[in-house]
């Protein structure tokens, strides 16, 4: 690495008690999300229309949740479940950690981008544990249908995510938004965000990658979750779905950013917009399962990134970087 | 031996490339999202491949049947949109049901007709959905080749003159279906079914097809 005087400044990071704004930070937009996509779906079926009926929505599920009778099946591994089940908004959570809130994230690791990745993969393990303990033929099936995702969409993700890191020359995610003061990411590695938007639904398993859970095994890993369980894993992966669209944003978008308006309002401007992109993602494609997908994430898509990553090298090194 | 629940223990089997696995006895239905009414196909899974299939419908014969007086359009819509909820593709599905819900209502073929066309369109020309079924093997077709059989029959019903009951598509009988799930994975066991989508109405009481 060159001389990079970002590498250490280490004040960027917020004062230790935002950790404790990160959760609240993340429902509030959790919300907003969920009551769009409640108005969106109310659409075609000519439900209630409008935002009043959607920003209530939200609220009375989670307050029928909470009342909810929790579920026991025959033999199910509790703990197993248990653990799987609150270690998804955990992961979330933590992943949020490295997100610059504007232009300072929570921590702000050197490693952030690794740091973000390996919290991103606790959600493998939580959904199998989760479709295991439920003891239910349906919660297995789903659980592994998400091991197999992961084995299709994490390296070409894998690759994405380096790409920005090597166009920066750094981890960093501080260092990586400084270093497209002059160019957003996305216009010099366009494979690489168009990659990582698909793989951010794929982690959340959303979208068109929603087959671990989808409605044609009864819910798959969590048929049988029900009550303040079912809220937990839901809710997680709401959150899952929001870090993963926030962090596109430091990653490819120029994090804060922008002319006129502070950083902050930037950063949540172009997570929505993100978010958008993924929700529509969702009503516009039909499921898409990985004993097909798996074939042409490893065939196309990792050869792409491979090649974007190249190309990237090579501007940095023409640029008289590493 | 205590086994844990008192459940039995899963019994072994050759699996497609020679292996003894486990054998796990799963039944699919009679409740399930998008599963036509009544129906139970009883299987006997390795991972989730299935090896034995045995389908039957519940209650056959009892009740009042409920298509056959609605309009067959109506009918076909309600396959349609269960068809598309098993795909994974929820905003077409609800559009579906909602046609469906409005010929129930009492609307006229020519009021949804355009509707309808529009959304037969946005099927037929995502590619995705293509890619997803092309080359599933349903017997001697694939479940591409099924779809378009169910979406020509949505489109033949809901053009057929107002007024007349129009003809009625044939449907795979319960017999053909078990046999097409064997050596399918239960994804595509639960997109044959849709897409064959079986009269479970009609079918006479204790009927059951064993196949495997």
């Amino acid at each position: 690495m060159g001389e990079m005087p970002q590498e250490v400044a280490t004040s960027m990071a917020l004062p230790w008690w935002s950790v404790l704004l990160l959760p609240v930070l993340l429902g509030v937009a959790t919300w907003v999300v969920l009551a769009c996509d409640a108005a969106l779906e109310a659409r075609p079926v000519g439900g209630p229309a409008g935002m009043g009926p959607a920003v209530a929505a939200p609220l009375r599920e989670t307050a029928r949740l909470l009342v909810g009778q929790r579920r026991r099946t025959l033999a199910g591994d509790r703990v197993l479940g248990g653990i799987g089940g609150a270690a998804l908004p955990v992961a979330a959570v933590l992943a949020a950690a490295v997100l610059p809130l504007g232009e300072r994230p929570v921590a702000d690791l050197s490693i952030g981008v690794v740091w973000f990745n390996a919290m991103e993969v606790v959600a493998w393990a939580a959904v199998w544990m989760v479709g295991w303990g439920s003891n239910s033929a349906l919660g297995l099936v789903g659980g592994y249908r998400f091991v197999a995702q992961g084995l299709a969409y994490e390296l070409p993700h894998m690759f994405a995510i380096i790409t920005a890191a090597l166009g920066a020359e750094s981890l960093r995610l501080t260092t990586i938004v400084d270093a497209q003061r002059d160019l957003w990411f996305v216009v010099i590695m366009p494979v690489a965000f168009a990659v990582y938007l698909l793989s951010a639904a794929a982690m959340a398993f959303w979208g068109p990658f929603d087959t671990p859970l989808s409605r044609e095994v009864a819910g798959g890993a969590a048929v049988e979750l029900a009550g303040v369980d079912r809220l937990v894993f839901v809710g997680g992966r709401w959150l899952l779905l929001v870090v993963a669209a926030a962090m596109a944003v430091p990653l490819f978008l120029g994090g804060g950013v922008g002319p006129l308006l502070p950083a902050w309002a930037w950063a949540v401007v172009k997570t929505a917009a993100v978010l958008a992109l993924l929700v529509w993602l969702r009503r516009r494609f039909p499921a898409v399962r990985m004993d097909r997908f798996t074939e042409f994430a490893w065939v196309v898509l990792i050869p792409l990134t491979i090649a974007q990553a190249l190309v990237v090298a090579l501007v940095v090194l023409q640029r008289g970087g590493m | 031996m205590e086994l844990p629940g008192g459940l039995p223990m899963a019994d072994l089997g050759d699996d497609r490339d020679g292996l003894r696995l486990d054998r796990l006895h799963v039944p699919l239905g009679p409740v399930l999202p998008d599963w036509p009414p009544g129906l139970v196909v009883r299987t006997v899974m390795q991972g989730d491949v299935i090896q034995e299939a045995a389908a039957e419908v519940l209650d056959a014969g009892s009740g009042r049947p409920f298509w056959r007086h609605a309009h067959p359009a109506a009918r076909e819509l309600d396959g349609l949109a269960r068809f598309l909820g098993v795909a994974g593709w929820a905003d077409a599905a609800a559009r579906a049901r909602r046609l469906r819900d409005e010929l129930l209502a009492g609307a006229s073929a020519e009021h949804v007709r355009g509707s309808a066309a529009a959304l037969l369109r946005r099927v037929r020309r995502s590619r995705t959905l293509r890619w997803q079924l092309r080359g599933l093997p349903a017997g001697p077709t694939d479940v591409a080749a099924l779809l378009d059989g169910r979406l020509a029959a949505v489109e033949a019903a809901v053009s057929a003159a107002a007024g007349s009951a129009g003809r009625r598509a044939s449907r795979a009988a319960l017999d053909e279906l078990a046999g097409l799930l064997v050596g399918s994975e239960l994804a595509a066991a639960r997109l044959i079914v849709a897409a064959v989508d079986p009269e479970t109405e009609g079918a006479s009481a204790h009927e059951e097809v064993r196949h495997g």
